[in-house]
């Protein structure tokens, strides 16, 4: 589903070359659970940010579902995004100005979903993870958890075959991880291929397969293949 | 998507409510000051535009050459139409006409009483070719009539007030005591936009009977008018060429060569040196100016929502992240922006027009003008909101929804917008440059303006002008005179009367052609003219210099000569006294006294030589000195005088400083329209720095903190928001004095006597445009090294 070939990405200062990701090679598969690991600055959440083409390789080959995200145009790019992939943000990047209902209603604007499909979908959604009650709510008047549960939700409303998690559980208290882990489990036996960014052995212990970054190099990797 | 890109808009502007509200305010500021201008410049531009020839119809103008002056008048001799008429056939349609100030008409009621409308305007003697030149519609009767004498038609509305509900045809008045007239038609009202407001025209040929000499060429009033039509795809070129033979053929031992012109009725409104019977003529290129100034305000509206705008960008750079990442392409994050913008904008829009609907009425007085709004019966008006409304839309919101849909989403989610990265601070401080700029601009203009009223309303004129009433003598009988002179002086309020043809400054003037043998030989002599009585200098309190008064004559028997006279002629006053001039067919009468030069006309005029002498029957007014105590007693007791004295008129009055004040009135609305406008600009470039500063603070807020936490104390706090804020005024007055001073020079020069632009007046405006910015800017800063470091660091 994924191959990454030989990705560079660097930030020049002047003279100086500043390394992120270093040759990074990387194949994911349909219906893995990836955990990129590592310490900070070591390229964890550029490598998610690449995958997810929120951000372009300076240099390397990045195949998605065969197509070559490299030679795409920015109008392509993002038509492939918004139709693939969900994203999940540790501070959960709720809009404030909109309610429950209407963060969740936004990608399927984008995607542009007939009203009342719209309405069904929402509906359903809401009745997935259990938040009916809070739909007229703003995301200020929601606890950490119930708000990274309407993140998840908005990610995964539109069916996306790729989840891209930055360190979903990172705000939140063990009790409400668990539960957040739990849902990606589920929603990756569902089958949605999910990569996820964390520093927690725990939530990796969910997925399949582990690979560490060092210093924008992939240094070892677990399970998978 | 809409619904939701409105909702969205509407909960951040009634979250944000100073963002809003500092941005509809001043957009709708801008917005009513380019409402307004539009409805100034539409109004004017449609002067007597409704004529269907509009096109063909042309004025015949004079310039006439005396001595090495020149002077304009749109008046041309009264028997040219009908030379015209005889020698260039193939004019479509030529007329004359006459028009005067004023008229006192005499309606017999049923019960054999009286009653008098004295009309101050609107009184013309016409032609039928007049009707069929112009398109003022007879509602009743024909145009036809107007060719005998003594006919008239009015306009409806003067018809009502003359004769009620009654049907005015065939009704009788009496116009000034002495003139029957029938009325034959009635003319629906003039509209406003016309230089020729007419309300009663009367036939031509009654003319005559008034003691006017029709058909002398000599005999050049501005008042008589000449009209052509020109056919079809004649050239008025080819009339023009042939206008020189016809003034030889008529005219051929006129020692001074008039030059006649065709003025084009779409000139007529423009052209301030030819004028027209509305009074006012408005230049284009100050309806340009207009233009311009509005331009300008709207600009320092769009720069306000732009510079909010892009400092409020770091706040939205998440949502702006959050919505590229669910899948938004750029143009639909700008479209949304545009959205928010245009919203605003509408606000603006509606707000400006309730402003507007308020403020109408001053700016009609101001200028008065009679301007309505009508919006929804003025497609034009509705039209150009509309495109208002889309101009600033994409003026304001263009360049912010382009800096804010660029923002990169990974970097946009991360929070990692740097301050710099809200949109160009280098365009941020021009914008507001170019704000402090057209401030300063306008501050500068009213400065000199005003300087400019205040010169004229104090400078010495060489007279007196206080306390001076005048009232019209509208007969000149001797004994009339002297009755009414009796009266007057019987009251001991009143300490000088003086009879005359002018005030010793009025507006119009009086030309005179005189001779003299003063240097050898005959010469001729071009003079400002003044009939007046013995008392007229010391109620005016006019000065010799040499010489004496003249005696107590009901003819024309001494003079009295300004210095300027004097002066023209070469000769020192003493050495003027006991010379002889000759006006017109009268003898050698000698000159007796020369008096200290005054301004006889308004100051945008130098002073002309000025001849002083008797002669009852031109005797148009009086003017009074009165105590000023006892004013309102006095002013009764003359119109008691006058009314008794004159009982078959209508008595007004006016005071010479009102007199005087309304030759500026043009300068008066002007300096008016300065105010009003700088005013406008100051206060949306003030809410535009408030709202920055405002920003600014709250970003700053940690900084600041820090700042104080590290022993900074309010001097420094305050530097931080000063320092940048003096170097951008500095900097927009630089760019500012230069083209002010250009500017205004440009308008002084309509003066001859003018104030000199110096170096206080830009001091002025720079001292006030920084206190005006420092007022603005000053609560926020204060109140922001005010605030506990500890509060602010708090949330860190």
């Amino acid at each position: 589903m994924i191959r990454l070939k030989n990705i560079f990405k660097y930030y020049s200062n002047k003279f100086l070359k500043t390394y992120v990701l270093q040759d990074i090679d990387l194949d994911v598969q349909q219906g893995e659970f990836l955990t990129i690991m590592g310490p900070s600055g070591s390229g964890k959440s550029t490598l998610l940010h690449i995958i997810g083409m929120l951000d372009e390789p300076n240099d390397g080959e990045y195949h998605f579902l065969d197509q070559p995200v490299h030679k795409l145009t920015e109008k392509q790019r993002s038509e492939l995004h918004k139709n693939y992939i969900g994203f999940v943000f540790q501070s959960y990047h709720l809009i404030d100005e909109l309610t429950v209902y209407e963060n969740l209603e936004t990608p399927l604007l984008y995607q542009k979903v007939k009203a009342a499909e719209r309405k069904s979908m929402i509906a359903d959604i809401l009745d997935r993870f259990q938040i009916v009650a809070k739909k007229d709510l703003f995301p200020n008047q929601l606890s950490g958890g119930q708000q990274q549960l309407v993140g998840i939700a908005r990610a995964v409303i539109v069916n996306p075959k790729l989840i891209l998690a930055d360190e979903p559980t990172g705000n939140l208290n063990s009790a409400q991880g668990e539960e957040i882990m739990t849902l990606f489990k589920k929603l990756n036996a569902e089958g949605a291929t999910i990569i996820q960014v964390t520093h927690s052995e725990k939530n990796a212990s969910y997925g399949n397969r582990i690979i560490h970054l060092m210093d924008g190099r992939i240094a070892r990797e677990e399970g998978g293949k | 998507m809409l619904k939701n890109y409105l909702k969205i808009a509407l909960r951040k502007l009634s979250r944000n409510r100073l963002y809003t509200v500092i941005n509809v305010l001043g957009l709708a500021m801008g917005m009513m000051c380019c409402l307004f201008i539009f409805l100034i410049i539409k109004y004017e531009l449609r002067f007597d535009r409704f004529h269907s020839k509009y096109d063909r119809i042309y004025r015949i103008t004079t310039d006439e050459a005396i001595n090495d002056v020149s002077s304009y008048t749109m008046g041309s001799p009264m028997p040219m139409a009908q030379a015209l008429r005889n020698d260039f056939p193939a004019l479509e349609k030529v007329t004359v006409m006459f028009y005067t100030v004023n008229g006192l008409f005499g309606v017999k009621s049923e019960s054999g009483e009286i009653k008098r409308f004295q009309e101050n305007e609107g009184i013309a003697y016409v032609e039928p070719e007049f009707f069929k030149i112009f398109d003022f519609p007879w509602s009743a009767g024909d145009s036809k009539s107007l060719s005998e004498p003594n006919n008239v038609a009015l306009t409806k509305n003067l018809a009502k007030k003359f004769f009620g509900e009654k049907d005015p045809i065939g009704q009788t008045l009496r116009l000034d005591n002495q003139i029957d007239l029938k009325v034959v038609g009635v003319v629906k009202s003039f509209p406003v936009h016309t230089d020729l407001p007419f309300t009663a025209m009367i036939s031509w040929k009654t003319l005559p009977q008034t003691g006017m000499n029709v058909e002398a060429w000599g005999n050049m009033m501005s008042n008589a008018n000449t009209y052509v039509l020109l056919p079809q795809n004649f050239s008025p070129e080819e009339l023009q060429s042939k206008l020189p033979a016809l003034r030889d053929k008529f005219q051929p031992d006129e020692l001074n060569k008039n030059v006649y012109r065709l003025q084009p009725l779409g000139d007529i409104h423009f052209n301030g040196r030819y004028g027209n019977y509305s009074e006012r003529t408005i230049s284009q290129l100050t309806l340009l100016g207009l233009g311009v100034i509005g331009i300008f305000l709207l600009i320092t509206a769009c720069i306000n929502f732009i510079n909010m705008a892009t400092a409020e960008a770091i706040n939205r750079a998440k949502e702006i992240g959050v919505r590229k990442v669910l899948g938004a392409f750029r143009t639909q994050v700008m479209s949304q922006f545009l959205g928010e913008t245009f919203i605003i904008t509408v606000l603006g829009a509606v707000l400006a027009l309730v402003f507007g609907e308020l403020l109408l009425p001053v700016l009609n007085s101001i200028l008065r003008l009679k301007i309505s709004f009508g919006l929804f019966d003025n497609i034009s008006l509705l039209g150009f909101l509309a495109a208002l409304i889309v101009v600033v839309s994409l003026l304001a919101g263009l360049y912010p929804a382009f800096v804010l849909s660029r923002f990169a989403p990974a970097l946009a989610i991360k929070s990692k917008m740097s301050k710099g990265f809200g949109g160009g601070l280098f365009l941020r401080r021009g914008l507001v440059v170019f704000q402090f700029f057209i401030s300063q601009l306008l501050i500068i203009g009213t400065i000199i303006v005003t300087m400019q009223m205040d010169y004229f309303h104090n400078k010495d004129m060489g007279f007196d002008k206080a306390a001076v009433v005048i009232v019209s003598l509208p007969v000149n009988d001797a004994t009339k005179l002297q009755t009414f002179h009796t009266e007057l002086l019987r009251n001991n309020l009143i300490r000088n009367i003086s009879f005359n043809s002018s005030s010793a400054s009025s507006g119009g003037r009086w030309d005179a052609d005189l001779k003299h043998n003063i240097r050898g030989s005959e010469e001729n002599f071009v003079t400002d003219l003044k009939f007046a009585d013995t008392e007229y200098m010391s109620t005016y309190g006019l000065q010799l210099i040499a010489g004496r008064k003249y005696v107590p004559s009901d003819t024309i028997s001494e003079f009295v000569v300004n210095e300027t006279f004097a002066k023209k002629l070469g000769v020192a006053p003493h050495d003027l006294i006991g010379k002889m001039l000759k006006l017109g067919r009268r003898p050698y009468l000698p000159i007796v006294g020369v008096m200290k030069d005054f301004n006889s006309t308004s100051l945008h005029e130098e002073i002309r030589p000025c001849l002083l002498a008797t002669r009852r029957t031109a005797y148009y007014e009086a003017g009074i000195k009165i105590n000023m105590q006892g004013a309102s007693e006095a002013l009764r007791y003359i119109e008691k005088a006058w009314t008794a004295a004159f009982p078959e008129f209508v008595y007004s009055y006016e005071f010479l400083d009102e007199r005087v004040a309304g030759f500026y009135r043009e300068e008066q609305k002007m300096s008016q329209l300065f105010r009003a406008f700088s005013s406008i600009a100051i206060i949306i470039g003030c809410i535009g720095l408030f709202g920055l500063v405002s920003f600014v603070a709250a970003q700053r807020t940690k900084e600041i903190g820090v700042r104080k936490v590290l022993g900074a104390t309010m001097r420094h706090i305050l530097m931080i928001f000063s320092r940048e804020l003096a170097v951008l005024i500095v900097a927009a007055f630089i760019i500012a004095v230069p083209i002010a001073y250009l500017i205004m020079n440009k308008w002084l020069e309509n003066f001859a006597y003018r104030i000199e632009i110096g170096a206080p007046v830009f001091v002025l405006a720079f001292i006030s445009s920084a206190m005006i910015a420092a007022l603005s800017v000053g609560y926020r800063a204060i109140k922001a090294a005010l605030a506990n470091p500890v509060e602010s660091l708090r949330y860190e």
